[in-house]
């Protein structure tokens, strides 16, 4: 009996041995490319003709980065496109006979060898293909043909969605579904829509952080601080596009060394309706509670301008009914301090009448500013990105039930008032 | 069947076992199933599915606490006779097998999505059965105190992980409260019951407590964690999707904890952690609902040992796990087994049995 047992206990042991011996999809670290960011274009083959004329060629040529000793600025790039130095493809697939490509998808994704030990200083630091496809998330089964790497999207960071693309609703709502669905994307990755190209974008590589996918993820981590800059996470906008089918991605400017992320573009029904510039932007996050800080310069006292950094912001959002219509109420408190004035002017920052006179003005700029935002978002955009909709029906079940079939004529009746109250509590360290 | 003392389970083991067999798979999904009907108020679904869970049990002990000494299978046997008795225990023994099916499949689709996705389907259910299998074929202090290992860790690091997804909470997303049909409400309810369910494996584990008087406290603590375990999950899930996302998503309990990122480089993407983590509370479920079939097994055939049973019903249920085509079809399936066989099983039957035999004692006593 002792012996059948055992003899059980080993089969099962050499059974189960034979089954759990290791993940059967491991990949080794080395063998995984990690795609840091995403450009999506929509494919136009005239566009395309543009990466092959040769001021375009030279202009990307100056763009690269070698080390002192490894400078040899007369490389020639070869009819492909494909710069024989550092063997970066700037150049899409040539259209065929049939463009029945919908998308141009730029991949980027950094080459983890340069940051081993045993790196080569001429080793390029990243890796950049363009691919045209009919699918955004699936992209990475057609560069597998030509890259050795498994390409992993889990530690995507940025998603670089071109001009020509967000014109039209349905291709962002293919990228948008794509991006959702995929469970290796992270729902914190940002979004980010170019001026121009999404490809124009990631193939700027820019001076302080060269990986372009770091160099946007960090700045728009940054954004939650600064006030120039909105964040707009993969969920977020998700969420955003669910609940009211409007939402706001930031803009990525390119440049010849720089990409500079500043503004926002606001769609309405998945289209790209506009932009908001920084000083909208910025009003738009105090409205929206999602400012911290952030620096208003536009007050003048005399020939002097009088920069004002807010320390501490607190939005409050009320609801009322006036003779039967819905008015939205914003409370902004803020808190700051003066940070520049001039030296020896004899006037006293803190004391009262030039206090009073600060916080009256920016409690008008602010007003200004938010007036003029609001009537660009409800007659030009007619879009409910301050989420005035979603607001009511939390509060307001009732009410929302008889707005919500003709929302887009009714966001135009609702009065919206802001109600700024500064506060200057510092000055630095003098008067 | 004689119980010998070494396998008597404690009040504190009662209490660990009702956590560890209530919380499986089915909170992996559920708050997409319940936002779907009572949207944002799945909270006060999940809330008054646990009360009404909790008021089950208490009829069920109610029942068994009538002849604390015997499992409910010689309550079959002397309410309906020996064949019926028989008929109506196998009927246990295929709830039991069907639900641990439901689990098999879920946690295979589970570790195939967001962990193996190359390894087959087939390969997942095998080694998760057999390592189920290995332990449920000890007695049930052993599996108690499996639990009383596995189970704290869990609960603790759910709720780490839940202060860190604190911080991206909304709560206006769940504002307005009840502002839906009661009717909404109660369907919302009947998608939390599989989640509830499990506590019935105490049917048969009367004989095995030592303190009977204390049961019903340590089902009440038993529930009390359960049930605020998914109100964490279910509020965070609504705070931080609002309803209408989640109402679109598989597994929002997943997509809570998969984005969950501390101090940027000690934890990025800790969903293999979470896949892990839910593969032992199913586990935990498993081994018990495993135990339970082979103990009515050899109650019925009156056998001393129960762990050849165990490995007996593995078969069929690699089989049934293999026939729902996908995760929806799974779900509709649960609903049906959740609403009827369950309700069946659960419910009615033990009333039933309960009935005939006061009938019976009273047709004795005249």
């Amino acid at each position: 009996m002792k012996s059948k047992r055992r003899t059980f206990l080993a089969i099962l042991l050499v059974f189960l041995a034979f089954f759990l011996s290791g993940c059967w999809d491991r990949v080794e670290i080395e063998d995984r490319g990690y795609i840091l960011a995403l450009g999506v274009d929509k494919y136009d083959p005239s566009d395309l003709n543009k990466y092959e004329s040769s001021e375009y060629i030279d202009l990307d040529r100056k763009t690269q980065k070698f080390s002192s000793e490894q400078q040899k600025p007369d490389i020639k790039t070869d009819q492909k496109g494909i710069d024989p130095q550092t063997k970066r493809k700037v150049k899409p697939p040539l259209p065929s006979s049939k463009n029945e490509y919908k998308f141009a998808v730029t991949v980027l994704f950094p080459n983890l060898r340069t940051i081993g030990k045993d790196s080569k200083p001429d080793e390029q630091m990243r890796f950049l293909f363009v691919t045209s496809t009919n699918n955004v998330v699936g992209v990475r089964n057609y560069l597998e043909r030509e890259i050795n790497k498994r390409l992993y999207y889990g530690y995507l960071k940025v998603v670089v969605l071109g001009r020509d693309l967000v014109e039209e609703p349905g291709y962002v709502r293919e990228v948008l579904d794509g991006l959702n669905r995929e469970g290796d994307i992270p729902q914190n990755t940002f979004l980010l829509v170019s001026e121009t190209t999404a490809r124009d974008v990631l193939n700027t590589m820019p001076l302080v952080q060269p990986v372009t996918g770091i160099h946007l993820f960090e700045i728009s981590k940054n954004a939650s601080i600064y006030g120039r800059i909105i964040d707009t996470p993969l969920s977020e906008v998700v969420n955003n596009f669910i609940n009211s089918n409007c939402a706001v991605i930031s803009r990525v400017e390119p440049g010849i060394e720089t990409l500079k992320v500043s503004g926002a573009a606001v769609f309405k029904n998945f289209r790209f309706v506009g932009w908001l510039d920084e000083k909208q932007l910025q009003v738009y996050k105090l409205l929206m509670g999602k400012a911290k800080h952030t620096f208003i310069d536009d007050l003048k006292y005399k020939s002097t301008h009088v920069p004002f950094i807010t320390t501490e912001i607190q939005t409050k959002k009320k609801i009322k009914s006036e003779k039967g219509r819905l008015k939205i109420v914003y409370n902004l408190r803020i808190e700051g301090e003066v940070i520049e004035f001039v030296f020896k002017s004899g006037y006293k920052v803190l004391d009262d009448p030039m206090r009073k006179y600060i916080q009256n003005e920016l409690n008008n700029i602010i007003k200004k500013r938010a007036n003029e935002l609001i009537y660009l978002l409800k007659y030009r955009y007619n879009a409910d990105v301050l989420g005035i909709g979603d607001f009511i029906s939390k509060r307001r079940a009732k009410d929302w039930k008889k707005l919500k079939k003709n929302w887009d004529d009714e966001l135009k009746k609702i009065d919206i008032e802001v109600i700024p109250d500064v506060r200057l509590r510092r000055s630095g360290t003098i008067y | 069947m004689i119980i010998n003392d070494n396998d008597k389970i404690s009040s504190f083991q009662c209490f660990v076992l009702f956590v560890s067999v209530m919380i499986g798979i089915g909170i992996m999904f559920m708050p997409a199933s319940v936002a779907k009907t009572a949207e944002q108020n799945g909270w006060v679904a999940v809330l008054l599915g646990g009360m009404l869970s909790f008021t089950v049990f208490l009829l069920i002990s109610k029942i068994t606490m009538s002849n604390p000494d015997v499992t409910f299978i010689e309550l079959l046997n002397n309410a309906f006779g020996k064949i019926l008795g028989i008929f109506f225990s196998l009927v246990y023994v295929l709830y039991f097998i069907i639900f641990s099916a439901f689990e098999t499949r879920l946690i295979a689709e589970t570790a195939k999505e967001f962990l193996f996705n190359l390894t087959p389907n087939e390969v997942l259910i095998i080694t998760f059965l057999l390592t189920c299998a290995y332990i449920s074929r000890y007695g049930i202090e052993v599996i108690a105190r499996i639990c009383e290992i596995l189970m704290p860790g869990i609960v603790v690091i759910i709720v780490i992980l839940s202060f860190f997804v604190y911080q991206r909470l909304d709560f206006s997303n769940l504002l307005p409260v009840l502002n839906i049909p009661y009717v909404k409400l109660i369907k919302g309810i009947g998608k939390t019951i599989f989640s509830f369910l499990g506590f019935e494996v105490f049917l048969f584990f009367m004989p095995y407590i030592r303190r009977k008087d204390k049961l019903i406290k340590s089902a009440l603590f038993g529930f009390l964690v359960t049930v605020l375990l998914y109100e964490v999950i279910i509020i965070f899930a609504t705070a931080d999707f609002g309803a209408k996302e989640m109402q679109t998503m598989i597994w929002p309990t997943l997509n809570l904890f998969r984005d969950v990122t501390v101090l940027e480089v000690v934890i990025e993407r800790p969903e293999s952690i979470i896949v892990a983590l839910w593969m032992i509370t199913t586990y935990t479920t498993e081994i018990i609902f495993l135990m339970t079939t082979g103990l009515i097994l050899a109650r019925i055939f009156n056998t001393k040992e129960h762990s050849f049973f165990v490995f007996s019903q593995l078969p069929l249920i690699y089989v049934l796990s293999l026939i729902p085509q996908n995760i929806s079809e799974t779900q509709k399936f649960m609903d049906y087994f959740s609403y009827y066989f369950a309700t069946f099983v659960v419910l009615f039957l033990p009333l039933v049995t309960y009935t005939v035999l006061s009938i019976k004692k009273k047709v004795k006593k005249t």
